[in-house]
């Protein structure tokens, strides 16, 4: 008759399973906290850069070593088994700005970053003053048939929105933004970015090599003269210099990255609902289509 | 004092003792599900307040449940091996040359309201095993409150196929006794004693050659079944001290169940084969079988809770002061698979039926109480029984949930400070990456079930057999809403006293 497993054979399986489990447990929790084998079998922690690139199609770049391209489904891109240093990061994609960082990579420690890439080429579309006779064109809240050579109202409107101090959710005035509890606020042509929430939830690019800070001052090579946080991101601002409107991040761990929307002396710009930037040039009313 | 005279012996709840032993019984009533929430709530506190030993323990767990699944798939292909080879057997050749005529078969088939079909299936095949028709007595035990086409059906399987038997009785349990709870193990006992009183005693039949059958109203026998059966029992060194359990396949109509029926019926049986295989911790289940004496001295099945399938083995363990175990007889007997008429009500069904086998907890406070009240019974007999039974509960109702939705959960509470450790990068993808390993053992599953699976019904869709196999992707869904939440939904109305009552499958036929 086939018997059942005898009690000896199935101790043994159970000692080997328990044996597998002793040995494996610590070699796993080694593993998942950062720790390595180095070339001379000596155990080291390392750590790992997370990049999140919010565009399919661009090159993430470590050093000279090109890590991966982003693709619909994966565009956080994770890199682990890193030795304590500093990498130089760059995504890359056709037709966009580039995105440089030089990030720092503590033990144990995930460093993150978040990518902008703007056109090189942004698309700007004009703002008519008047209406052509038979067009439609969407106001702000309205849809309205105007007759020939009409205002714009929509030029109207825009138009408003640099006459007097913007109203948004986001925004308090032209020199103190809040958005979420992030405050900047412009200090002399300075942007002094505070956190206003708990430390436990600070922003990532508050903190550095395991330590973090309460403020960050962003400078640039002139005084700025206007800012307001870039639609959809409260790690970004646009700025506008005396040579442009540009858009730049929060994050100085290393120096900020720089983008231009449009470079032209006198520029001035204008976000409506936290969604559609709009720069004036002189009468000149253009919306960026991002 | 003789443990099956004291007042524990049929306790069924805390009410039903007074004193400090209903305080006692309540408590243990609550431990199963105190340790499942403590657990699966001790969970969500670590991963809120240190994520980093959650983020440890989960990865440990992980690692475990994958071992645990190999450790297991082992004793489910060894078992596989056996009902394979069991099925083969020649077992007529085996009993030549053992004296067995004077063996009796009773065939209790408690019944409600399941249709002529179904008890018409279950009768028919014991009309084709290869016993003695002669030495079994079939029984068909239904119920007063379930009316008189039930008590029709009974006649006309009498008419038919009373001549067939030895001895064929029907009875009829009355409704609303006092003390006792509608359901299988009244009605069980109430047949059991009139067939005692209607066939055994005029007929001066020795309560030790009657071997007693309580089979579910589906439970179709297989042909060889009776003699393996006898086999078994003439062979065990004390058939005083065991009851015989087959493996339950849930054959009979598997091929027009819907998917979610097939993969949680089959992982029932998987089970069942895994459990034939650790025979120390077994219990009986479903339908099983025991000597008729053994069932006389401590007074039938317990006639007041549901899980009476379960609790006649713990009786008897009690009864026979440790000394009683299962022998697992690694032969099948097929049952209905869930099925009702629409996929909802069948799904509504499985989770009931879960619920109810779930509802086994209500054994873990009778166990314990009868471990510390009884002093005979050794002590680390005591120790890994209680400890097999409380564990077999905790895993049932947490493991799955802990494995497939809370191993995130560090990640999700643990705070931006844990969520930059590369610890928390890493743990969803070791979680993931052992979940697949585990996995794997689903394609043994899936060979396992299409071997045993009957031959298919000639108007089936053309794949139905693809289908068989790409079920068990379902198994981590299943495991969770059909294994751990009526797991933890029967713990939980316990811990409360929200006791549940008997709830018959129905048994539906297309």
């Amino acid at each position: 008759m086939n018997p059942p497993l005898s009690i000896r054979r199935r101790r043994l399986y159970l000692v080997f399973f328990a044996i597998v489990f002793v040995v494996t447990i610590p070699l796993l929790i080694l593993y998942a906290t950062g720790y390595r084998l180095s070339n001379a079998l000596n155990l080291v922690r390392t750590g790992g850069l997370s990049i999140s690139v919010p565009y399919s199609g661009a090159q993430v770049s470590i050093g000279n070593s090109i890590i991966k391209d982003t693709s619909i489904f994966q565009r956080n891109i994770f890199v682990q088994n890193l030795r304590p240093a500093t990498y130089d990061i760059r995504v890359t994609k056709d037709g966009l700005q580039e995105w440089k960082k030089r990030l720092m990579v503590s033990p144990q420690t995930v460093t993150e970053a978040h990518v902008f890439l703007l056109p090189q080429k942004p698309v700007l579309e004009e703002v008519p003053t008047l209406l052509v006779d038979g067009n439609s064109l969407e106001a702000t809240t309205t849809k309205i048939l105007q007759k020939k050579s009409a205002p714009n109202p929509q030029y109207q409107f825009v138009l408003a929105l640099f006459g007097t101090t913007t109203k948004s959710i986001t925004t308090t005035s032209d020199s103190l933004k809040i958005k979420r509890k992030l405050s900047v606020t412009n200090k002399d042509g300075a942007l002094h970015v505070v956190w206003e929430g708990n430390v436990d939830s600070l922003p990532y690019y508050f903190c550095s090599d395991q330590s973090c800070k309460s403020e960050i001052v962003v400078r640039a090579l002139s005084k700025i003269r206007y800012f307001d946080f870039f639609p959809g991101r409260d790690d970004l601002l646009v700025v506008a210099l005396p040579d442009g409107i540009f858009v730049l991040d929060i994050d100085d761990r290393s120096p900020h990255n720089v983008q231009f929307l449009e470079v032209a002396p006198g520029l001035d710009f204008r976000i409506q609902n936290n969604e559609t930037i709009f720069i004036k040039e002189g009468k000149t009313l253009r919306r960026v289509s991002l | 004092m003789d443990y099956r005279h004291s007042p524990y012996f049929k306790v069924g709840r805390a009410s039903d003792l007074s004193g400090k032993d209903r305080f006692l019984y309540r408590a243990l009533e609550i431990l199963p599900g105190f340790l499942a929430w403590g657990t699966i709530l001790g969970t969500i506190l670590a991963s809120f307040f240190v994520p980093v030993w959650a983020a440890y323990f989960i990865i440990a767990f992980d690692l475990y449940w994958l071992l645990k699944n190999v450790y297991l798939s082992i004793h489910l292909r060894h078992n596989w091996r056996r009902i394979k080879h069991n099925l083969a057997v020649d077992w007529k050749g085996m009993l030549s040359n053992m004296k067995y005529e004077h063996i009796l078969h009773m065939v209790i088939f408690p019944y409600y309201t399941e249709g002529i079909a179904v008890v018409e299936q279950s009768i028919q095949a014991l009309t084709q095993t290869e016993y003695d028709h002669k030495k079994m007595i079939v029984v068909l035990a239904g119920e007063e409150a379930a009316g008189n086409e039930a008590s029709l059906i009974a006649e006309t399987m009498q008419k038919k196929y009373a001549h067939v038997f030895g001895h064929f009785l029907i009875t009829k349990h009355p409704k609303g006794v006092l003390g006792e709870m509608p359901g299988k193990g009244s009605n069980l006992s109430y047949a059991a004693e009139e067939a005692r009183k209607k066939i055994l005693d005029p007929n001066h039949i020795s309560y030790d050659s009657v071997l007693v059958s309580a089979f579910d109203i589906d439970t179709v026998a297989y042909p060889k079944y009776f003699l393996c059966l006898t086999w078994y029992f003439l062979t065990v060194p004390d058939a005083h001290k065991v009851s015989f359990q087959p493996v339950p396949f849930y054959n009979n109509n598997i091929w027009h169940a819907p998917a979610l029926s097939r993969v949680v019926a089959a992982s029932s049986t998987f089970w069942q084969m895994i459990q034939q295989e650790r025979p120390e911790k077994l219990a009986t289940f479903s339908s099983h079988s025991v000597l008729f004496q053994s069932l006389y001295e401590i007074g039938y099945w317990q006639k007041n809770m549901v899980s009476e399938d379960s609790r006649i083995f713990w009786n008897l363990f009690l009864a026979r002061d440790g000394d009683y175990s299962v022998v697992p007889i690694s032969y099948p007997v097929s049952m209905d698979a869930n099925l009702a008429p629409s996929f909802w009500q069948t799904t509504r069904n499985i989770y009931k039926q879960h619920r109810r086998w779930s509802w086994g907890t209500e054994n873990i406070p009778y166990i314990l109480l009868g471990f510390i009240k009884n002093k005979k019974i050794p002590l680390y007999k005591k120790i890994r029984m209680a400890f097999v039974q409380i564990e077999g509960f905790w895993s049932l109702s947490t493991n799955p949930l802990m494995i497939f939705l809370l191993g995130w959960l560090p990640v999700v509470l643990g705070g931006d400070r844990f969520n930059v450790s590369v610890l928390s990068y890493n743990l969803p993808f070791l979680t993931r990456n052992l979940m697949i390993i585990s996995m794997l053992g689903l394609i043994l599953t899936a060979v396992v079930f299409i071997s045993f699976l009957p031959p298919e019904p000639s108007e089936r869709k053309p794949f139905s057999k693809m289908y068989m196999i790409l079920q068990w992707v379902l198994v981590p869904f299943t495991i969770v809403v059909f294994g751990a939440i009526p797991g933890l939904d029967a713990q939980t109305r316990l811990m409360f006293g929200k006791y549940l009552g008997f709830w018959v499958t129905p048994k539906h036929r297309k």
